[in-house]
C-alpha cells in the first residue's frame, strides 16, 4: 500500500549535535545538553528484574545516617526522591565547611541544584552523575571516610539509580533543600557545633524506609520506565529531511534560483519555514477552495502543509518520526525492521561532550579573555531509524514530492541537527529495501517540468495558482 | 446557537453504518513515541477525524462553515440543538510520565535570504532580510508537552468492526503527528460488560454539557467533534482526565 510508513536508516558520519532547544542551566556553565525525548524503556533492558528492593535499600540506609530530626520529612518522600535526596545530600556532608571548589559560598547550592539537574538529564547512573557534578563543580575526591555511602549508592540496582535521577529531575529544588536539611542536621551531631549555634546535640540515626517507599521503587509501578534520553527531534528532521531539500528542489525545478529570478520573502518563508498568519487573521470565505487549489498544485506542499497569512492549511500529509538505534530502542526498532536493526550499545554510551574555546568580545570592541563552551554530541556511527508516514489517500504526486526531498537531502550533504559548518552531524542514508515509490519521484519532477510556467507564476505573484493573495506578510 | 449542515459524504456514511449493532467497548492503543497534547484525547473526536479522513478521501475538512452533522458507529446519548453527544469517554493514561520539551522554530533561515539582498545592495530599496530577532521572522522557542504511559484507554458503545476499521486509519495518537508524536503502535478494541462516562463520585470522563438549570459552575469547551469549533462550545462539566495531565 503506497501509503504505508517509509522506513530506512540513516547512519551518523560524524559526530551529531543538536542543542536542547529550552533554557540552559544557570551560572557559569555554558553546557550545551543534548536535545532529549520522554521515552519508555522495558525494564528489563535496565536490569530491573528479580531486584531485591528492600535489601538494597536496608544496606545504603546503614551507612548513610540521618539526623533524627529529620526522619518526620524523609517519610513523606517517595521512594525515589529519598534516594535523591540521599545522593544529593553527599555534597553538603562531604564538601561541608567552606565548601570547596564551584561548590562555595552564597550561590553554592544553587550550582549544585542546576549541576544535579544536568547530570540527571544526561548521566543514567548513580557513579556518572556524581562524576558528571564533580566535574562541573570542581570538587576533589572524597576522603576514603566517606566511601561507605557513596559504594552503598553506586552499587545500587541500575533501576534504582534511575529512579533516583528521574526524582532530582522532576524536583530538584526540594531535592536540594532535602539534602541541604540533612546536612545541617548532621552537623548539630558534634557537641562543639551544636554548642557553637545554640542548638541541641543531635544524633544520627540509620533510616527506615516506609513500606510505601520500597513499594513505589518495585516492580508494581509497572513493566516500562519513563526516561529523557537523546533524541533529534521530530521539528529538525522534518525540516532538514523533507522541507528544505523539498523547497530548493520546487524552487529549482521552477527557474526560481537566487542567481536568477527570486520569489516573494513571504513565499520563500512559506516554503521553507511553513509560514505564519499575521495579526488579526481572518480565514477568507473560500479558503477550503484556496487550500484545495494549493494542494492540486503543489504536491509538495500538500506534503508539508503550512500557514498562509489569512488562514491554517488543514493538515500535512506527512509525518516523521526516528529512533536511535540502540539498546533502550531495540524493543521498537527491531519490531519495525523485522529485527534487522538492533543494537548491543546504551544510548549513555553514546553521549560524550565537547569543549571549545571562542575569544570573548568586551565593551568598546575590546577582546576580553577566551570563553570555554560545552556541548553534548553523540557518537559517529550512531543509527537513526526514520519512518516517514502519509496519510490515507496521500496522491502518488504527494510521495514522489517526499522521495524527491529524501533523495536531494542525502544529494546535498545529508545533515541532521545543528553544527554542520563544525563538522559534525553528517549522515548516510541506508535505504534497506527498494520500494517502489522511490519510482514516484521522477512523476513529481515531470509534473513540474509540463506545469512549469504556471507553478513558477503561482509563486512570484503569491497566489499558489488561486485568484487571491495568500503571501504577502 | 448554530444551524447544523451536512455534507453528502458523511451522510452516505451514516447511513451505512445506521443499522450496526453496537455493544460496550474498551479501546485502548499504545504508541511508539511520547504524546503531546494539552487537553485529554476524546474517542469520539478520534473517531471523527478517521471518519471525515475516509469519507473525504483525503479532501480537507471545511473550515469556514459548520457544524456539520458527523455521524460515527457509536451510541448517541442525547442530542443538544441537533449535536451528538456521543456515548465515548476521553483516553486515561495507564503509568503516567509527564516532561516538558521546546522546539526550536526558525523563520529567517533559508538559502535566498542573503541571496536576495546582495542582488538587490544597489537598489532604491534593498530587499528585506529577515531578522531573527525581532519582527515576523523572529525565531522562536515553543514549548510542547510530554507524555508517556503504558497504555491510553477509553469506554465505549459502538459496532467493534468498524470502530476497529476506523481506528486502522489513525497513525498519530494526539497532537504533533507531523513532528512524529504518538506514533501508534497499535490499537486494541475488545468488548466490556458495561459503560458509563459518569464515575461514582459524580465526576466525568468526557466534557458533559451542563443542561441542568441548578448548576452553577461550568468550563465552557468543547464536547461533541470537532472539538475546536468554538461556536459549538458550552458550559460543561470538565472531564477529570483533564486534572491528571
Amino acid at each position: 500500500m503506497k501509503t504505508q510508513p517509509y522506513r530506512f536508516v540513516v547512519r551518523a558520519t560524524q559526530s551529531i549535535a543538536h542543542g536542547e532547544a529550552g533554557v540552559n542551566s544557570t551560572g557559569p556553565n555554558n553546557t550545551t545538553l543534548f536535545a532529549r525525548e520522554l521515552a519508555l524503556l522495558n525494564r528489563e533492558q535496565i536490569s530491573a528484574s528479580d531486584v531485591d528492593i528492600q535489601a538494597s535499600i536496608d544496606q545504603l540506609l546503614r551507612v548513610a545516617l540521618v539526623p533524627a530530626s529529620s526522619v518526620e520529612f524523609l517519610t513523606t518522600l517517595t521512594g525515589g526522591e529519598l534516594l535523591a535526596v540521599i545522593f544529593a545530600s553527599q555534597f553538603p556532608l562531604i564538601y561541608r565547611g567552606e565548601g570547596e571548589g564551584l561548590f562555595a559560598g552564597a550561590e553554592r547550592y544553587q550550582y549544585l541544584t542546576t549541576r544535579l539537574v544536568d547530570a540527571a538529564t544526561c548521566c543514567s547512573t548513580l557513579p556518572t552523575a556524581w562524576a558528571y557534578v564533580s566535574r562541573k563543580l570542581s570538587l576533589s575526591p572524597p576522603g576514603s571516610g566517606w566511601h561507605p555511602p557513596l559504594l552503598a549508592l553506586f552499587s545500587l540496582p541500575p533501576f534504582l539509580q534511575s529512579a533516583a535521577l528521574a526524582a532530582t529531575l522532576r524536583a530538584p529544588e526540594m531535592i536540594v533543600m532535602g539534602a541541604r536539611f540533612i546536612a545541617d542536621g548532621m552537623k548539630t551531631t558534634s557537641w562543639r557545633y551544636a554548642e557553637a549555634v545554640d542548638r541541641d546535640t543531635e544524633e544520627g540515626v540509620i533510616y527506615e524506609a516506609t513500606e510505601e517507599q520500597v513499594r513505589q521503587l518495585g516492580a508494581n509501578d509497572g513493566r516500562m520506565l519513563a526516561v529523557r534520553i537523546p533524541a533529534i527531534s521530530g521539528n529538525s528532521i522534518r525540516h532538514n529531511l523533507l522541507r528544505a531539500p523539498g523547497a530548493t528542489r520546487l524552487l529549482t525545478e521552477l527557474g526560481l534560483t537566487p542567481d536568477r529570478e527570486i520569489v516573494p520573502i513571504a513565499v520563500e518563508r512559506f516554503l521553507y519555514s511553513g509560514g505564519n498568519t499575521v495579526k488579526g487573521a481572518r480565514a477568507p470565505g473560500a479558503c477550503d477552495l484556496y487550500e484545495a487549489v494549493v494542494r492540486r498544485n503543489y504536491p509538495f506542499i500538500d506534503a508539508l502543509g503550512g500557514s498562509f497569512d489569512q488562514f491554517l492549511l488543514t493538515r500535512s500529509n506527512v509525518s516523521v518520526a526516528s529512533w536511535i538505534v540502540c539498546r533502550e530502542n531495540n524493543w521498537i526498532t527491531a519490531s519495525k525492521t523485522d529485527g534487522q536493526y538492533t543494537s548491543d550499545v546504551s544510548i549513555f554510551d553514546l553521549v560524550s561532550e565537547v569543549t571549545r574555546t571562542r575569544s570573548g568580545i568586551g565593551g568598546k570592541d575590546k577582546e576580553s579573555g577566551q570563553m570555554i563552551f560545552s556541548y553534548e554530541t553523540l557518537a559517529a556511527q550512531t543509527a537513526f531509524l526514520i519512518e516517514v508516514s502519509f496519510q490515507p489517500y496521500t496522491s502518488d504526486l504527494t510521495i514522489g514530492a517526499v522521495m524527491q526531498a529524501i533523495d536531494d537531502w542525502q544529494g546535498s550533504g545529508g545533515t541532521l541537527g545543528a553544527k554542520s559548518a563544525q563538522g559534525h552531524s553528517g549522515f548516510i542514508a541506508e535505504h534497506y529495501r527498494n520500494d517502489v515509490r522511490q519510482a514516484l519521484a521522477a512523476e513529481y519532477l515531470s509534473y513540474l517540468a509540463e506545469n512549469r510556467d504556471r507553478l513558477r507564476q503561482g509563486l512570484i505573484d503569491a497566489t499558489f495558482g488561486t485568484e487571491a493573495v495568500l503571501c504577502g506578510a | 446557537m448554530w444551524s447544523l449542515m451536512h455534507i453528502p459524504e458523511f451522510d452516505d456514511y451514516g447511513a451505512r453504518i445506521g443499522e450496526l449493532t453496537h455493544l460496550p467497548l474498551r479501546v485502548t492503543v499504545r504508541t511508539d513515541t511520547a504524546v503531546s497534547c494539552n487537553d485529554p484525547v476524546a474517542l469520539d473526536g478520534v473517531l471523527a477525524y478517521a471518519m471525515v479522513t475516509d469519507a473525504l478521501k483525503g479532501r480537507p475538512f471545511p473550515q469556514g462553515a459548520g457544524p456539520f452533522w458527523q455521524p460515527l458507529p457509536l451510541d448517541c446519548i442525547r442530542r443538544i440543538s441537533g449535536l451528538p453527544l456521543w456515548a465515548s469517554t476521553d483516553f486515561i493514561p495507564s503509568h503516567l510520565t509527564k516532561s516538558m520539551t521546546h522546539i526550536h522554530r526558525r523563520t529567517s533561515d533559508n538559502p535566498y535570504a542573503m541571496q536576495g539582498l546582495i542582488r538587490t545592495l544597489d537598489q532604491k530599496r534593498p530587499r528585506r532580510y529577515p531578522s531573527s530577532s525581532a519582527g515576523p521572522y523572529m525565531d522562536y522557542r515553543v514549548p510542547e508537552r510530554r507524555f508517556v504511559a503504558e497504555s491510553w484507554s477509553a469506554t465505549c458503545i459502538g459496532n467493534p468492526d468498524e470502530v476497529r476499521r476506523l481506528l486502522g486509519l489513525v497513525r498519530h495518537f494526539g497532537k504533533g503527528g507531523k513532528r512524529g508524536q504518538g506514533v501508534v503502535r497499535d490499537w486494541q478494541v475488545e468488548v466490556i460488560h458495561d459503560f458509563s462516562f459518569y464515575l461514582p463520585d459524580g465526576r466525568t470522563l468526557r466534557p458533559v454539557p451542563i443542561t441542568d438549570p441548578g448548576w452553577q459552575i461550568g468550563t465552557r469547551q468543547g464536547w461533541t467533534p470537532p472539538y475546536w469549533l468554538r461556536k459549538t462550545w458550552l458550559p460543561c462539566i470538565p472531564s477529570s482526565v483533564a486534572s491528571i495531565l
